[in-house]
């Protein structure tokens, strides 16, 4: 999902790093930035090949890890529906106008910003580890990611509540939202991949990303304090609006939070 | 039958904590599904209920969901499973693996009652695709099925209101719903979506030929030539092979892609790739000469004879060509071709059909099936193992066919993800002024004289007697003087307002979106009831809705036990309340239905949906408005000699 909206930066969130950039990270670093780019970048190569070697496999192997997904593994939507315990539907039932706004924006254009302004961010400072950690956390979050939807086939809540009447209004609304907001050529990009991976639900990597992203923020929280508050806000909107969406369990929520914790734990464990 | 019943003594109460504790237990496992009835220990009676997701269809699952609370209130314990189009298609088409399955006919146009015959026919069940995918087998079924083939009048009649009546009380597949079919359409591009409007053209608007009837908006962009279709249907994107087993492949651009000989109008045949169809009198069985029309062309330019029409039908009975020791037959129209007894070419141009003992009202249904280019097809006749097959089968039915050279008149240009692309086949014969000048019609738009000049030749014609094949021709019209090529029939034949048509493939949601952005023309297949709304909100989107007779249907597989008991059957039927069924989960754009030939003349007058009663004449609901009456369905399984545990589960 990340690689069709990654391919389509848009505009907001463009100018969202550009303003979090001028403001957060500041002129001093920014200036710092020009002349030191090329080395650091150099110096953390090795961790950002890993990334874009997993972000490619992902890319290429998508349709066929689809079809083995369906040889090999495990159907599960009943046993995430039974443990959601209805936590999905309590959410939905809140539903109103105003909400599904915000959580569509949330989900498409806030989980891209959380998503990239930190690397932005992180290579701004003059200590290299921030960086190289949030990138191979990135790595662990997507390859263990990966290789769950493969081991686990499983449909997200819209799927599976037929007569759930404000699941139904909420997921038309978001559906049709997405055009309205980015643009048809968007919304087609962001639905086709959409569809190319409805039984990628367990593990929800909107989930075990924007958590990555808002522990790295606690981390760096001194040098970075009003990014704390920003990428926590976010963290925990994206992750409602991936149930209030309809997209994501309960389940998945949770073994996200999980996985995020996992890989922040690799990657300080890694890189000393 | 005359177990002794030890749970009666349970109270109501207890019963209803049961239905709650199984509900909670059955949360707990991963594994193999097949109910167990191991020796001395008693194991809960499990059902596997499979659907498919909301993004493919928006009704079968709430089917399902009800069907499962209900099930499960019952005792038994459930698993309700969504798969993928294509799963659904390998797993319950191909490999029979399922209990009960949530689904829709592989039908749309009212059929003739011979469209049952492959359904329920006992020989068909080692068969795959729509080919007795329940595993049913009935002698008396059989007999019927057989009788109606050859009978005509009241006697077939006669014979098709037992047939039904006989399916009614076996339950091999129990009919739930006649779906109205939504189809959002815009108008600012394109009019005359309707079929309403149209004189005797059938189907919903997005019938794959009715698309050919469409007329340019007058405010439309004179550049903009493209028919943008969206679906959630996404087969055709990763398999274009007419014949192998899909779900409800029916009514999709495939029909324009390859051709048949006749075309089902309406309740008409109108001759198709000939141009004359003569049926032989006689007091034998049917028999039919096809002359086929001038210079027709396949996609790939070579010419299409009657060499490709009699290889298609040899080829349909046996893919191998006679390779394989037992003919491997195609997963689709397996009902029609088997009606075909022997084809004679007779020379480039004309062949003969003789069929088996039959009517003609039910031979001329062979005549439907897509013809094949030989020189493609021949070389697909090589046995292949496993292909998630159960059986041996061959290339034919296992390509993708990815090229999809047929002769019709879109031709398939490429695919990519999520759509396809096809093109206006200007060689085709509905289009002969156009291919005569050599030009092509994307460059050269039809001139107004020369264009009013097709249509009054059409006007003449159209008062001479129409050639279908369901009356006889005088013997001395056999052979035609014409030469130019017959005249297309009414009322196709005028240029598409269109060079191009794309089918994007997404969900039933996001498909309305597309036509809401303006990014679609049309939706094609199920789609989400909110496009009602958007129709609403809209001057430029209309709602239509059409009844297509592909009913929704919970399908047994009778091979299974305890599936294979009829009682169970009729006792799982009588779960639902369709009429609740119909209001609640279909927002009311559908019909109840007892019989597979609900919404057709056919309909036997015991299985009318009975208006007074609001139920089902043979398999009534247990319960009122939708609410199941827990206590009559527990004491129904116990009638039928099951048991309940101390936790109140239905063991076996």
């Amino acid at each position: 999902m990340l690689r069709a909206i990654l391919l389509e930066v848009t505009a907001v969130v463009a100018m969202f790093c550009l303003v979090g950039a001028v403001t957060l990270v500041g002129p001093n670093r920014l200036a710092a930035l020009r002349t030191e780019l090329r080395p650091r970048l150099r110096e953390s190569a090795p961790y950002l090949a890993v990334l874009i070697v997993v972000l490619i496999l992902n890319s290429i192997t998508r349709d066929s890890a689809q079809d083995l997904s369906w040889q090999i593994g495990y159907e599960i939507t009943y046993l995430l529906a039974a443990y959601d315990a209805g936590i999905v539907a309590t959410i939905q039932s809140f539903e109103s106008q105003a909400l599904t706004t915000y959580f569509s924006s949330v989900y498409v254009y806030g989980y891209v910003f959380v998503l990239v302004f930190p690397v932005l961010a992180y290579l701004a400072l003059s200590d290299r580890k921030p960086f190289q950690r949030l990138v191979v956390a990135y790595s662990i979050n997507y390859f263990i990611g990966l290789t769950l939807y493969i081991l686990f086939i499983a449909y997200g809540p819209r799927n599976w509540y037929g007569i759930e009447a404000g699941a139904e209004a909420a997921k038309v609304v978001y559906e049709n939202h997405l055009y309205g907001m980015t643009g048809s050529e968007t919304a087609n990009e962001l639905l086709t991949s959409e569809v190319n991976s409805r039984t990628n639900v367990f593990p929800s990597l909107h989930t075990s990303l924007s958590a990555t992203v808002a522990l790295f923020a606690y981390k760096t929280r001194e040098a970075y304090p009003i990014w704390l508050g920003i990428a926590t806000v976010l963290a925990v909107s994206i992750i409602i609006s991936t149930m209030y969406l309809g997209i994501h369990w309960a389940v998945d929520i949770l073994f996200g939070l999980g996985l995020a914790g996992l890989s922040v734990y690799i990657a300080d464990r890694f890189i000393e | 039958m005359t177990h002794p019943d030890t749970a009666s003594s349970l109270s109501r109460r207890a019963v209803l904590a049961g239905a709650a504790a199984s509900a909670a237990a059955s949360a707990g496992c991963v594994g193999p599904l097949q109910n167990v009835a191991d020796d001395g220990e008693q194991s809960q009676l499990t059902l596997e209920i499979k659907a498919l997701p909301v993004d493919s269809d928006p009704y079968g699952i709430r089917i399902a969901q009800r069907l499962r609370s209900n099930l499960e209130a019952a005792g038994i314990n459930v698993r309700l499973r969504l798969v993928s189009i294509g799963q659904f298609t390998e797993q319950v088409l191909l490999n029979h693996d399922f209990d009960i399955y949530v689904g829709q006919a592989p039908f749309r146009l009212p059929p003739d009652p011979d469209a049952l015959y492959p359904l329920f026919e006992s020989t068909y069940t080692a068969d795959i695709g729509w080919q007795n995918p329940f595993g049913f087998t009935n002698l008396t079924c059989d007999d019927l099925l057989a009788a109606q083939r050859s009978q005509a009048g009241d006697d077939r009649q006669q014979t098709v209101t037992t047939l039904q009546e006989t399916l009614a009380r076996n339950q091999p597949m129990s009919p739930l719903v006649v779906p109205e079919r939504l189809t959002g359409v815009r108008t600012d591009r394109f009019t005359g979506w309707d079929p309403d409007d149209r004189e005797a053209a059938r189907g919903g608007p997005t019938r794959p030929h009715n698309l050919l009837l469409l007329e340019r908006a007058d405010d439309a962009p004179a550049e903009d030539r493209t028919l943008r279709l969206a679906t959630a249907n996404d087969r055709l994107t990763s398999n274009r092979n007419p014949i192998s087993a899909a779900y409800r492949q029916e009514g999709t651009l495939l029909d324009l892609v390859y051709d048949s000989i006749a075309l089902q109008h309406g309740s008409e045949y109108v001759p198709w790739l000939a141009r004359e169809l003569t049926w032989l009198d006689g007091d034998g069985p049917p028999e039919v000469e096809i002359e086929l029309r001038e210079d027709l062309l396949w996609h790939d330019g070579e010419q299409l004879s009657a060499y490709d029409v009699g290889f298609t039908y040899a080829f349909l009975q046996d893919t191998s060509l006679g390779a394989a020791s037992r003919a491997i037959p195609t997963e689709r129209f397996r009902g029609p071709v088997s009606l075909v007894e022997d084809i004679t070419v007779e020379n480039g141009h004309r062949l003969r059909l003789t069929f088996t003992d039959t009517i003609r009202p039910v031979a001329r249904r062979a005549l439907t099936v897509p013809i094949l280019p030989a020189h493609i097809w021949r070389d697909r006749t090589r046995l292949t193992g496993g292909s998630n097959r159960a059986s041996r089968t061959t290339l034919a039915l296992t390509s993708a066919n990815s090229g999809a050279i047929g002769s019709g008149p879109l031709r398939f240009e490429t695919a990519g993800d999520s759509t396809a692309e096809f093109s206006v086949f200007d060689q085709h014969f509905l289009w002969p002024q156009v291919t005569s000048g050599g030009g092509s019609a994307n460059e050269t738009e039809p001139e107004t004289d020369w264009w009013s000049s097709i249509l009054d030749g059409q006007d003449g014609n159209s008062d001479e007697e129409p050639v279908t094949n369901g009356t006889a021709t005088p013997s001395d019209q056999d052979v035609p003087t014409v030469t130019d090529g017959a005249q297309p029939p009414e009322p196709y034949g005028g240029v598409p307002p269109f060079d191009t048509v794309t089918v994007e493939a997404v969900s039933t949601t996001a498909v309305v979106g597309l036509v809401e952005a303006g990014n679609a023309d049309a939706t094609v297949g199920p789609v989400d009831t909110g496009v009602s709304t958007v129709a609403e909100n809209s001057a430029e989107i209309e709602l239509i809705e059409s009844q297509p007779n592909a009913f929704y249907h919970l399908g047994f597989n009778t091979r299974r036990e305890p599936l294979r008991n009829p009682n169970v059957r009729q006792f799982v039927a009588q779960l639902l309340d369709k009429q609740a069924l119909v209001e609640e989960s279909f927002d009311g754009y559908g019909t109840p239905a007892a019989s597979p030939l609900a919404g057709t003349d056919w309909l036997a007058e015991s299985l009318q949906w009975d208006a007074e009663t609001d139920t089902d004449p043979i398999v009534p609901f247990l319960g009122t408005d939708g609410v199941l009456s827990v206590e009559d369905a527990r004491e129904q399984l116990r009638e039928l000699g099951y048991q309940y545990n101390s936790d109140n589960e239905l063991v076996s």
